[in-house]
């Protein structure tokens, strides 16, 4: 356990010292204020036909989810896993790592973790900044529970993703090719779902918002395992095939 | 004596046919063996091997008695190593590179830190970023990232590539003092013989993915005049040998 804490410390200190993620950070903060205001504005409008605005403000958190877990923090785990896996391996930095006393496998987790924890550190702030709007300015406090265990739930998928853009770091080799792969077969997997509904189930990407199977109506168990499996599928051999590929690979 | 390095058989081809054959040698405590060889004669592919960034074909390699392929962790806890250009981090000050690699050892502290910046001459330096250092900078700091845990073996490939006349002095003492000070023991690939020949007490010699000698240098000095002429006269044996 040693050994992983002090490679996933190092591959959070290399986000971290990377200016890029602080930016887009600050970019989330904006679009959240803008999308707050704008929200703000609605709810005002609104009142003087006499509708209350907690209506307006009290979706905020959700409605925000939306759009960042589907198409903003997709794209920062792109740019993570890229900047871990395929630009170390490129300029053979990965070799740090690989010259000191700690297993592969470690190193392969240590990196996926540190992916996912960059990826909740936008989903956290996202939900403190719509949840701060929610009861500053909607004055009120209600469903920020559920909210935040939508959140919750979202991480998950988000994991899937993580792996399926390691997995392609690790085939295409180049950091240019493995962004565009990444972001190319999202898309392509996105578009086929929206276009064709009754496959979107059997895509990762038709998962990125699964709250909706777990809060709201409660769907039936027979209903959601299967959706599960699923999920439990895509990651266990995007796993496996990313470590194995991490695992061989000659430097 | 427990062998600090232990190879056995090694064998590792890659596509295009360059690679390393039948290699075996051990490396004992306290030892300074120079791995001797001319440019694509696959010192590198046997240091790459024992630092665990490739797997061999066949044979085995033993670290302190562990299996480099199945125990990497025990096999490389007392090894350092410097390996073709030093894995820097260019975007990391020079202290934050080596406080990252002294994360996965429970001995190293700040103060220790700070004994291998003084080492390789970087203290003034090492709030800079790596990016910004020149290719000898760069080599200092891949020696100080190597000796950093205090390792009781060393590995290391062309070290003073890229070092001028002092620095490539500066290595050489450092080398020769770790080694009579405190035992520790090194692995030097060179294809420069007469490097070697200052700061070795072993060498082998390796020519086209083969194995043509292993031998103490004061006896490849009493066979020859220098180890130039040593690695030489192999050579020719060795054609010699394939011509008849």
């Amino acid at each position: 356990m040693y050994l992983f804490n002090a490679d996933l410390k190092n591959q959070l200190t290399k986000l971290r010292s990377r200016k890029k993620y602080l930016v887009l950070l600050i970019i989330e903060l904006i679009i959240c204020a803008v999308w707050g205001l704008v929200n703000l504005a609605l709810g005002k409008a609104v009142l003087n036909i006499g509708l209350d605005a907690k209506l307006v403000l009290g979706s905020m958190p959700m409605s925000l989810l939306g759009f960042f877990i589907q198409v903003y923090i997709p794209l920062i785990i792109f740019m993570a896993a890229c900047d871990l896996f395929a630009g170390e391996l490129a300029d053979k930095t990965v070799r740090a790592g690989f010259m000191r006393p700690v297993s592969r496998f470690k190193q392969y987790l240590s990196r996926v973790a540190a992916v996912m924890i960059l990826a909740c550190v936008y989903l956290l702030v996202l939900f403190v900044i719509s949840a701060a709007y929610n009861i500053i300015y909607g004055h009120t406090a209600s469903g920020l529970l559920s909210a935040f265990v939508a959140y919750l739930l979202d991480a998950v998928p988000l994991l899937i993703l993580i792996l399926f853009a390691v997995l392609i770091n690790q085939i295409a080799g180049g950091t240019s090719l493995s962004i565009l792969l990444c972001i190319l077969l999202y898309l392509g997997f996105y578009v086929i779902g929206v276009l064709v509904p009754q496959s979107s189930g059997m895509f990762f990407t038709g998962y990125a918002q699964w709250h909706n199977l777990w809060i709201g109506t409660w769907l039936p168990l027979r209903a959601i395992l299967p959706k599960l499996g699923i999920l439990i599928g895509y990651g266990a051999v995007f796993g496996s095939l990313g470590y194995y590929l991490y695992e061989r690979r000659a430097l | 004596m427990e062998t600090v390095l232990d190879i056995q058989n090694l064998h590792k081809v890659y596509k295009n046919g360059r690679g390393v054959r039948k290699i075996s040698l051990s490396v004992a405590p306290g030892d300074v063996v120079g791995l001797l060889g001319p440019n694509g004669s696959g010192k590198t592919t046997i240091m790459k091997c024992i630092m665990g960034l490739c797997h061999g074909d066949s044979g085995s390699i033993r670290i302190f008695g562990h299996d480099v392929e199945t125990d990497v962790e025990r096999s490389l806890a007392k090894v350092g190593g410097l390996i073709e250009q030093p894995a820097l981090f260019d975007y990391l000050s020079a202290r934050a590179n080596l406080e990252m690699a002294a994360r996965y050892y429970p001995n190293v502290d700040a103060a220790r830190i700070e004994h291998v910046l003084r080492m390789v001459h970087l203290e003034n330096y090492q709030k800079e970023k790596t990016g910004r250092f020149s290719l000898g900078m760069k080599q200092r700091m891949g020696l100080a990232l190597a000796l950093l845990s205090e390792p009781e073996l060393v590995i290391l490939d062309e070290p003073t590539n890229g070092l001028d006349i002092e620095g490539t002095v500066e290595v050489r003492e450092i080398i020769r003092r770790l080694a009579a000070e405190r035992g520790i023991s090194f692995l030097i690939a060179s294809h420069l013989a007469p490097e070697l020949e200052k700061c070795c007490n072993k060498v082998a010699i390796i020519h086209e993915g083969e194995l043509l000698a292993f031998e103490t240098m004061e006896e490849a000095l009493r066979l020859q005049p220098s180890l130039e002429d040593y690695f030489l006269s192999k050579v020719k044996e060795k054609r010699g040998s394939v011509l008849i």
